[in-house]
């Protein structure tokens, strides 16, 4: 066994190791589909003596990773002096297990089009079945102008997804995503980051349509 | 009509200049219960009549985020001259809603001549082909096959009465695309274009002959 971790591309963050729940008294690992050799054991089964990690503990770990690189998305974005006028964006993909992340993009224009998504996939090597992750702002001149509107329906119209960005998602999952881990991580206008699950994504849209309050922001532990 | 097609084109391919519609619907006057009021009432009228004959078509523009919604419908009617001559007339319905406050203002091709302009325009539009991202073309199978798309746009929808070419049967055409298609540019093309021709007055309406 290797704990070599697998190449990593100049400028790419990894920010963990992605379980696999194996089942009841079979411990957790990295995912063997990628690389057999390097096992992220977070736990032991029964049998060992210890206490396996449930199915619920897996995905939480899984999730605290792809919000850690939403928080560095966030983090990178509030260095930028024109984040208030324009969309920046990164990806969070599984490279061999591990949960990575580039550093952040800025769209062509005030909004992210097809062509800036493609070159950033091209450069780090992402294929569109390992995306777990697509992290991006609204920002705040574009959408959270004194615009007469009340504060607060302005801000929860914003905290949510657009129909374009479900639209994103959808077309992404239809050529090879995959729905059940694919999340779309949005930083406001007041600079709070959100996540909504692709697999909610019906109850978000009529969350946001109701003007729900939006979910709470991320506040992910992840190491310095 | 070359200048409205060279307007069209650069409407089209300045995607800097597409966002939003300040400036070119006229601003909201009254206010709704609430912002579902709001947009529901800018929904009704893609419908509701007004007089008249229609619509024969709408165009239905939305920025979910802004909360920011404009429909202008399209209408005929025929009017009677005192030597008994009828002719037709268009005329254009706007309702405008941000948030809960709305507007709504009406322009007719007698004082507007752009209102008839605009739907032969329509008529010429680029439509879109049927294209499942999940049955690759030829060969290919990557992400690129999606078709381009800005997120987080504003969208258009055109909505009109048409035809089956070949064998000449009826068909209801609806599409929609962001701000970078045919259809946006069109959209931004109507609403600039008559953005001096909306009055509080429905004249064409109430004339109906």
């Amino acid at each position: 066994m290797t704990d070599e971790p697998p190449t990593q591309l100049p400028g790419v963050t990894f920010t963990g190791t992605r379980l696999v729940y194996l089942g009841r008294g079979s411990g957790t690992s990295g995912d063997p589909s990628h690389n057999p050799d390097q096992q992220n054991e977070v736990g032991e089964g029964p049998e060992d003596g210890g206490s396996s990690p449930t199915q619920e503990e897996v995905d939480a770990e899984n999730e605290r990773q792809k919000e850690c690189a939403a928080q560095k998305f966030k983090l990178e974005l509030d260095t930028k002096t024109d984040k208030d006028e324009k969309e920046y964006f990164s990806y969070t993909w599984d490279q061999a297990g591990q949960t990575t992340t580039h550093p952040i993009r800025g769209g062509s224009s005030a909004v992210i089009q097809t062509p800036d998504r493609t070159a950033a996939r091209s450069e780090f090597g992402i294929s569109n079945s390992d995306v777990l992750a697509f992290n991006h702002n609204h920002p705040a001149d574009v959408y959270c102008p004194d615009s007469g509107l009340t504060g607060q329906d302005q801000l929860r119209a914003n905290a949510y997804p657009s129909e374009s960005d479900w639209a994103f998602a959808h077309d992404a999952v239809l050529n090879r995503g995959v729905p059940s881990t694919l999340t779309l991580y949005i930083s406001d206008c007041e600079g709070n980051v959100r996540g909504f699950d692709y697999s909610d994504m019906q109850r978000w849209k009529d969350a946001k349509t109701r003007n729900d309050r939006p979910p709470m922001p991320i506040t992910p532990d992840c190491p310095e | 009509m070359i200048a409205l097609a060279l307007a069209l084109f650069m409407q089209v391919y300045s995607p800097a200049s597409t966002r939003g519609w300040d400036g070119l619907v006229p601003a909201p006057d009254r206010a709704l219960e609430n912002t579902a009021a709001g947009r529901a009432y800018v929904l009704e009228g893609l419908t509701g009549s007004v007089g008249g004959y229609g619509p024969s078509a709408t165009l239905l523009a939305q920025d979910h985020n802004r909360l920011d919604y404009v429909a202008v419908s399209f209408h005929s009617v025929w009017l009677t001259d005192p030597s008994g001559r009828r002719t037709p007339v268009w005329f254009s319905r706007l309702r405008h809603a941000r948030g809960n406050a709305v507007s709504e203002r009406f322009a007719d091709s007698r004082t507007c001549p752009m209102v008839f302009d605009l739907l032969n325009l329509a008529e010429q539009l680029e439509r879109p082909q049927l294209d499942f991202i999940a049955i690759p073309e030829g060969t290919s199978q990557t992400f690129d096959d999606a078709p381009d798309m800005a997120m987080d746009d504003v969208s258009y929808t055109l909505a009109a009465t048409g035809v089956f070419p070949t064998n000449h049967t009826r068909a209801e055409y609806s599409a929609t695309g962001d701000s970078l298609s045919p259809i946006g540019g069109w959209g931004r093309l109507v609403l600039a274009s008559l953005s001096h021709c909306w009055s509080v007055t429905g004249e064409a309406a109430n004339g109906a002959g």
